[in-house]
């Protein structure tokens, strides 16, 4: 009974009251001192728990004994947007209730998409057959992208990153692509289940991917890929940043850096942040050359770009993953393709080639039970013959770790 | 000067953004002159060339939305 309670103590009541804490604070400054009282304090204040919740597991693990505080990254975005916007605007305080519930409205609670508070507090809970239909369908396709394609992948590309002996180049690029689409559908699912709790309330939340690995160069990646993020850092950092120094390259590059030290401290996640600075950076700076060379490529420079994006972007996944600097450090020169690969490869081929386009169709022409039924038979499908895969299903999703 | 002052701004966006020949009522965004990157870049150049300064309230892209409408605003902010 003491461990039971202990340990919830440990998962929900602590954590609840730490972010009640966090809330209450700054709040309690503005409503007493005034909106305008002392900002940088409030904005240490707002950035201090994101520094330390990176900081002390890293530097020392000890003290830390495992604790971590799922949502607190975007508790602090939140925060920190909610605040800015306050002090750019010079608008009047808004009530208490509101700003409670722009922090801690459940479904974006854990990892977004993050929205402004300006946005958030037109809006009104709204309960309608409507809204819980097209909120039922966001969640039923959010658990879909999730179980059916991002679990299915998880075996092959766990076992790829966890591997101790070197890969051969075609199972590495195998299991490269497969990370990429089980990273976007594990994401993704996530999006479509937290705007679907929210429709269900009555709430609108952005969305937050735009076919990313579509994207023509590295800037429309990141105009497609977490928009809401994206946007945040451009707002809070990049900007300010550029009109503190008026050096576009540099503050793109510091931008990207602090976004990859937020994914933690640790050397790939350093590596990341450097890597894509440098790639936006670079961008930016050639912008007169690349337009000359898109000009001169002709009506093969979308494709080109596209196939230069993408495997700039695959790159990336390496950096993102644990355990990746060094799959990358052991790749071995070899084009042998294992069968077993061909098998995982239908499995995830099947719903991208004709689950999705039948649903996104079906969406189109308004027939929902249409695409519905082209997932239930693809996830029937996928029970019947690979029932292995659902040993790997767990509701844990990518991001919480950040 | 507001001439001479068109002139090199649109000699800058010719050179360093757009890379082709832009004329002074051409809208730079949606004709894809400009894109986010080249507009603060635009900025940072205007501030050093003219010497006026720009806020982040500034960011407006309709006020950039034209050679024309680029001098007009430094312009302005010069006098």
């Amino acid at each position: 009974m003491d461990q039971a309670f202990s340990t919830t103590a440990f998962t929900w009541i602590l954590p609840a009251l730490l972010f009640l804490f966090l809330a209450l604070v700054p709040w309690a400054i503005a409503k007493i001192r005034g909106a305008n009282f002392f900002p940088s304090l409030i904005l240490v204040w707002c950035v201090a728990p994101l520094f330390l919740a990176k900081f002390i597991p890293f530097v020392f693990p000890a003290w830390s004994n495992g604790f971590v505080l799922i949502g607190l990254s975007f508790f602090c975005f939140r925060q920190i947007s909610f605040f800015v916007d306050l002090w750019r605007s010079g608008r009047e305080l808004p009530s208490t209730a509101n700003y409670f519930a722009y922090l801690f409205f459940p479904p974006t609670f854990f990892l977004g998409p993050l929205q402004r508070f300006s946005q958030f507090e037109k809006q009104r809970l709204q309960l309608s057959w409507i809204n819980l239909r097209e909120g039922a369908w966001l969640v039923f396709l959010g658990l879909a992208y999730k179980f059916l394609v991002a679990d299915t992948l998880r075996p092959l590309c766990d076992a790829f990153f966890s591997a101790q002996a070197p890969a051969t180049l075609t199972y590495s690029y195998a299991a490269l692509l497969a990370f990429s689409i089980q990273f976007y559908c594990d994401f993704v699912g996530y999006t479509f289940l937290a705007r679907g709790l929210a429709k269900i309330v009555g709430f609108e939340v952005p969305e937050n991917f735009f076919r990313p690995y579509l994207a023509k160069n590295p800037q429309d990646f990141w105009h497609r890929w977490q928009r809401t993020l994206g946007e945040w850092f451009r707002d809070y950092v990049y900007l300010p940043l550029f009109f503190r120094t008026k050096w576009v390259e540099l503050s793109i590059f510091c931008s990207f850096l602090l976004m990859g030290l937020w994914h933690g401290l640790e050397n790939n996640f350093i590596a990341l942040g450097i890597y894509w600075g440098a790639v936006m950076a670079v961008f930016a700076w050639a912008q007169p050359l690349r337009i000359r060379l898109w000009r001169g490529l002709g009506p093969a420079s979308p494709f080109l770009g596209w196939l230069a994006t993408i495997h700039c972007v695959l790159f990336a996944f390496f950096l993102l993953r644990d355990n990746g600097l060094k799959a990358l450090s052991q790749l071995r020169w070899d084009f042998s393709f294992p069968p077993a690969l061909w098998l995982l490869g239908m499995k995830v081929a099947f719903p991208l080639l004709l689950v999705i386009p039948i649903e996104r169709w079906g969406k189109e022409k308004g027939w929902l039970r249409l695409a519905l039924i082209a997932w239930i038979s693809y996830y029937a499908f996928l029970v019947f013959f690979f029932s292995e895969a659902s040993a790997a299903r767990d509701l844990k999703f990518l991001y919480f770790q950040f | 000067m507001p001439n001479e002052q068109t002139e090199k701004i649109r000699t800058y966006i010719e050179r360093n953004l757009a890379g082709r020949k832009v004329t002074n009522s051409e809208t730079l965004f949606e004709g894809g002159a400009i894109d986010s990157l080249g507009h603060l870049k635009l900025i940072a150049f205007l501030e050093n060339e003219f010497g006026i300064t720009f806020s982040m309230d500034e960011l407006d892209w309709e006020k950039f939305a034209t050679v024309d409408a680029i001098s007009q605003l430094v312009s302005e902010k010069v006098r």
